[in-house]
């Protein structure tokens, strides 16, 4: 197994940046680590200025969907594994509220 | 900071947005309300309601038809160690059949059998009482409320706004919530006529929860800082077991659900089968707070897993025996959300690192029978209330006293606002809660805001957790008040930013969960004795003089504490 594992992450502050930028992170890997572990990690010990969803870590809330080595799914659920480079982005680059944060669905009349 | 913030009016303001707030949006709109529901997150996947796996009791008697509402009260209240609210228990005994039925009409399918609900018994429940859908029986809930509020066209919910304090009128009487709104990161006000707090409770202020990040006890402190009374806050729940590793699942009840499904066994590092020290007779099956206090006791002594907690093993097992265990209870390796076999932890081979974690806040907010706190205008339901599950809580009384209580507070917050005119708005107030709000972004101290957060959490769960004394607890509110006092006024963000900005909510929330530590932590250290969750191994025995509650207020900007009778039903049994 990889000792680190590389994770390049959207990351886009509409008030300060001008367009979207990616940043890489090296996380030191966890057995069975999944990359909302990843992202958690970032936003605990490197970049408390992280922005994502996701707070059930099991699949329910689904709030942390995102465009995973480009492919959508939750991240809880995607795990590390063997890979050496991981691209996180946001489910969708046109709902982006701040890095990986979409706006969601409320119910407004 | 000058521009001026949006004001938005309604007649019912709900804070937070699990099973009670979404119940009591809709019952409130029945009574012809207009309603605005806000969740720091997203409406029906905030909070932990939907996380709830089962079971929710009414007592139908389908199952046992020896059942009915005395015989809940009764259990449940023998279950809160005779010092619930028994006023709150007689209506939750007696409303509980028909908020079920209420859920069945909102489009909830309970499992049923031959035209009637089948129902479970737990332990401290006298009959089978317990309602469920598969092993999800909160999402459903959660899922059924949101799609009955989606046709009503009186509500109005409101994503990632993050309510920082309650508004009160000249005559003390609370007339909405400041906060911000987190995708823009502006300042925003809700007028109401009423407001009603359903944050849950405050798990989070311990380093091992069952729950989400989201219980951070915001509605205990909101309450408090307006004068309203809070009580029995010295109580907690812990459950004996959640994963401990890896820790992309730390908390999460899947793993740990063998213990009873595969009756796994218990060891600690030593590979002793350590239960037979506490309770050689039940073992891993004794009930929950025993076997919660042998594994934090084996963890504390210096016998812990890698991970810190213990192992939980059934490889007792043949294989073949697991297999068709794992086929027949879970319908696959998938154990609540956690597929076991990705996580490594094929449990015909291995065993799995478990321990403790704060489950639910039996303590709470001070209602009446109206779920309507001592302040006129505020309201409150679910797990933030206190009073009803007394000293501790029996399985499957959350869920339904989250649609109990939400139905008495939604019906008594919209007879409110019916009778009563547009509230004003104290202008003063909203400068100064800007200011408090917005200076969190200016500060330069360094300290990062999650280390803070770690260090309250590592306290509150070494000296006010499942087992506490009146020396940890006088350490506790030493270092608290450090914290508080040092700490705190030297946190700062990684990012000014006011977009979405994670940390900022977080040093809010921080300032919640010292408020509720300290509360837990006095209440905890002013009773003298051991009872339901609450257990001081310096005083171990239940005294029978402490057939009291204990009450949380404000006087003069100070924490009091305050010992009152309990409230008694009339023609309650003797217990």
């Amino acid at each position: 197994m990889a000792e680190e594992t590389i994770i390049k992450v959207f990351r886009y502050d509409p008030q300060r940046d001008e367009k979207p930028r990616y940043q890489l992170y090296r996380i030191p890997l966890e057995k069975n680590m999944s990359v909302l572990r990843c992202l958690e990690y970032i936003r605990k010990e490197v970049d408390g200025g992280l922005a994502f969803r996701g707070i059930c870590k099991i699949g329910i809330c689904s709030l942390c969907l995102m465009r995973i080595n480009g492919k959508i799914q939750l991240a809880c659920r995607s795990l590390v594994n063997n890979k050496r480079h991981i691209k996180i982005e946001p489910v969708d680059k046109h709902r982006v509220v701040r890095d990986l944060v979409v706006i969601e669905p409320s119910k407004d009349h | 900071m000058n521009e001026k913030e949006e004001v938005v009016e309604t007649d019912v303001l709900i804070i937070g947005s699990g099973a009670a707030g979404l119940r009591a949006a809709i019952e409130a709109s029945e009574q012809g309300s207009t309603v605005t529901v806000v969740t720091k997150g997203i409406l029906h996947r905030s909070g932990v309601s939907f996380l709830a796996v089962q079971s929710c009791c009414a007592p139908f008697g389908h199952t046992d038809p020896r059942d009915n509402p005395r015989a809940y009260f009764e259990d449940t209240v023998k279950g809160g160690k005779f010092v619930n609210n028994e006023k709150l228990v007689q209506v939750m005994t007696t409303e509980a059949i028909d908020r079920i039925r209420d859920l069945e009409m909102y489009g909830m399918k309970w499992e049923r059998a031959h035209g009637k609900y089948i129902q479970l018994k737990y332990p401290g429940h006298t009959y089978a009482r317990s309602l469920f859908l598969d092993h999800q029986t909160g999402l459903a809930i959660v899922n059924t409320l949101i799609k009955e509020i989606r046709k009503r066209n009186n509500v109005k919910g409101v994503n990632d706004f993050f309510a920082t304090n309650l508004m009160t009128s000249a005559n003390e009487e609370v007339v909405g919530a400041m906060g911000i709104d987190l995708q823009t990161g502006t300042f925003k006000v809700y007028l109401a006529k009423s407001t009603i707090i359903a944050t849950g409770g405050a798990m989070e202020v311990y380093s091992y929860t069952s729950g989400t990040c989201e219980s951070t006890g915001d509605g205990y402190a909101m309450a408090y800082r307006v004068g309203a009374e809070l009580m029995d806050m010295e109580f907690v729940q812990f459950i004996p077991a959640v994963a401990y590793y890896p820790k992309s699942i730390k908390g999460t009840s899947g793993p740990a659900t063998i213990l009873h499904t595969l009756k796994a066994r218990l060891y600690n590092s030593k590979r002793e089968r350590f239960m037979n020290k506490y309770s050689a007779k039940h073992m891993e099956l004794d009930t929950r707070d025993v076997v919660a206090r042998a594994i934090y006791t084996e963890i504390r002594e210096g016998r812990a897993s890698p991970h810190g907690g213990v192992w939980l093993d059934c490889s007792y097992l043949p294989p073949e025996t697991i297999q068709h265990v794992v086929n027949k209870v879970y319908g696959g390796w998938t154990f609540l959300g956690v597929n076991m076999l990705d996580y490594g932890l094929d449990i015909r081979r291995v065993a799995v690192e478990v321990g403790p974690a704060a489950h639910y806040f039996m303590g709470g907010i001070r209602v009446n029978d109206k779920w309507e706190t001592d302040i006129p205008g505020l309201y409150a339901a679910g797990e933030v209330v206190g009073g009803m599950h007394g000293a501790n809580r029996l399985a499957g009384n959350a869920l339904i006293d989250t649609q109990v209580s939400a139905v008495r507070a939604g019906e008594h917050a919209a007879e409110r606002a019916r009778k009563l005119t547009r509230p004003t708005l104290d202008r003063k107030q909203i400068v100064k809660e800007k200011e408090r709000v917005f200076l969190i972004l200016k500060r330069k101290g360094g300290y990062p805001v999650s280390k803070a957060k770690s260090k309250i959490q590592n306290l509150m769960w070494e000296k006010v957790g499942i087992i506490r004394s009146g020396e940890t607890l006088k350490t506790a509110l030493r270092e608290l008040k450090k914290i508080r006092n040092r700490l705190v006024p030297r946190i700062s963000l990684k990012s000014d930013s006011k977009i979405y900005n994670r940390e900022w909510v977080e040093v809010l929330e921080l300032e919640n969960m010292l408020d509720v530590a300290e509360m837990t932590t006095k209440a905890a250290l002013l009773r003298e004795e051991s009872r339901g969750a609450h257990y001081r191994e310096d005083i171990a025995s239940t005294r029978r003089e402490w057939l009291k509650n204990i009450i949380i207020g404000q006087k003069h900007r100070k924490m009091k504490l305050i010992i009152v009778p309990v409230v008694r039903a009339q023609g309650r049994f003797d217990g």
